[in-house]
């Protein structure tokens, strides 16, 4: 076996471009961030930069759609996103900027939170009545853990499409419709993608519902619509993409 | 049904701010059940002090549910188990006996506890300093008819108003955010023609006060709204938010 763990199609030169978009983005964030005077100002960007982050997964799930219509129409899409190389890598930093920004506000207000607690309580129960199973699997409980699995989950699926660092994949000599299929097909990788499209829809079904009220667009009557919407969507979104790792030896 | 019950209760002591406090076991029998929350910490508290030991300290004044001093946790709950309802009116009915009670402070970085049950709150009140005021002229009082006020702006204003600030959202709220507190007194204000004036500096320098207070961020939980004894509704904290961004956009600062 002659294979590194770096063996792949995806050039040095493009890995380095990656590196320093995540660099720059790091950079870019932590000046923002500084600039946030108020509590309400980081919740309005972790409100848009959700939302937009929404709007990607829309995209992304209609490309991923494509593979139903079988390997020419998706290899054509595939190949379509890369006709502009440097605007592809313009969108690309811009996605990122929004993950980075996103996970980055999510931590540190994370941190704000647990410190404004100060001592926890020895007895801690929830007051919403309509919270028929308490607190137990209600999202908006879980968005720091669910949000801390989706990144590692992005981080491999990241490594598995982009940067094609996966020892296991011929990457070379495959189309991208082939590409998905044997990543796709590796046992372990099929449950992870499972996973980390549960933990998605779980984090939306706070999240999207969230935004809006973050954002200020929510009132009484507008509320049932806006969390019922969000609720559709995280499922649309769960099921969505936790689909294609479960038929994809079919296609 | 039982009309007396006998109780196990475990109450967090703590002498004074600096001290380290712990959580201390009582036994009270006998109480009725028609008794409210305070009523039965008093019969704890005169059991405590025939024994020549040192009584719960516990805020409480009205108790009838206005003034918003009472409150604690009980039972990890803001105000006990019922909705819209303050220590003081919480029956003790709604216990069963033989049953074990805990009872907590507020618990927020904001709120240190004085002693035992007693929480400093004064972080409300700098909240409120900031900005939950308006201008008015002196002079003689006001024909009624030259401010109309619509029906429908009048009664949410009112519903915000209901606010006693007795704390439970930020005990409440998992981050201890006072977002539905400040929400509160910003609607209030901001829904009538009077709070015009400093609409835009009430919402900005009110938020940066609640900041500063190092309260927590607000999640949308909305177990603020669960806990609340006055029923404020989270529109309010929408509401806010939209104050909030509007008055910023604005080019508006917070000058505390």
């Amino acid at each position: 076996m002659n294979v590194s763990l770096l063996a792949a199609s995806t050039s040095p030169a493009e890995r380095w471009v990656y590196a320093g978009m995540l660099a720059a983005n790091l950079v870019l964030v932590s000046v923002l961030v500084g600039r946030l005077g108020s509590s309400l100002a980081k919740k309005y960007v972790m409100s848009l930069t959700g939302l937009a982050l929404c709007g990607f997964l829309v995209i992304h799930l209609i490309g991923n759609a494509m593979m139903l219509f079988g390997a020419e129409t998706y290899n054509a899409y595939a190949d379509s996103l890369h006709k502009d190389e440097a605007a592809l890598k313009v969108g690309e930093f811009a996605l990122l900027f929004l993950f980075v920004a996103h996970i980055w506000l999510g931590l540190v207000t994370a941190g704000n939170n647990r410190a404004a607690r100060g001592r926890r309580y020895d007895e801690e129960h929830v007051k919403r009545q309509d919270r028929t199973a308490g607190e137990f699997l209600a999202p908006d409980y879980w968005m720091l853990v669910s949000g801390l699995v989706i990144g590692a989950f992005l981080i491999l699926h990241l490594w598995d499409f982009t940067i094609e660092g996966r020892p296991d994949i011929g990457y070379s000599d495959k189309t991208p419709f082939e590409k998905a299929k044997a990543i796709l097909a590796v046992p372990w990788t099929k449950i992870a993608y499972v996973v980390g499209s549960v933990f998605l829809g779980w984090h939306l079904g706070h999240g999207v519902a969230s935004s809006f009220q973050s954002l200020g667009i929510g009132n009484a009557r507008r509320n049932r619509a806006i969390r019922w919407g969000g609720v559709a969507f995280a499922w649309l979104v769960a099921l969505g993409f936790g689909i294609f790792p479960l038929i994809s030896a079919y296609l | 049904m039982a009309h007396t019950l006998n109780l196990t209760l475990r109450i967090w002591r703590q002498s004074d701010r600096d001290a380290r406090g712990e959580f201390r076991t009582y036994d009270v029998r006998g109480i009725s059940t028609h008794m409210s929350f305070l009523e039965m910490l008093d019969v704890l508290n005169e059991q405590l002090i025939q024994q020549g030991e040192e009584p719960v300290a516990f805020d409480h004044d009205c108790r009838e549910g206005i003034c918003g001093q009472c409150g604690m946790m009980i039972n990890g709950q803001a105000h006990g188990p019922d909705r819209e309802t303050t220590t003081c009116q919480l029956h003790m009915r709604r216990f069963e006996n033989g049953q074990t009670i805990t009872i907590e402070p507020w618990r927020a970085r904001a709120f240190p506890v004085i002693r035992d049950l007693v929480v400093d709150r004064s972080a409300f009140d700098r909240i409120i300093q900031a900005g939950g005021y308006i201008s008015v002229r002196t002079g003689q009082a006001p024909e009624a008819n030259t401010l109309p006020v619509p029906y429908e702006d009048a009664e949410k204003a009112l519903d915000a108003a209901a606010c006693i600030g007795c704390g439970a959202c930020v005990a409440q709220c998992k981050n201890a955010s006072a977002m539905l507190f400040t929400a509160a007194k910003v609607s209030h204000l901001a829904l009538l023609p009077q709070g015009q004036p400093e609409r835009r500096r009430r919402v900005v320098n009110m938020v940066a006060r609640m900041d500063s207070e190092q309260f927590g961020n607000c999640t949308n939980t909305y177990e603020c709204e669960a806990a609340c004894p006055a029923g404020i509704s989270v529109g309010t904290i929408s509401r806010m938010n939209r104050e909030y961004l509007k008055a910023r956009l604005a080019g508006v600062e917070p000058n505390l």
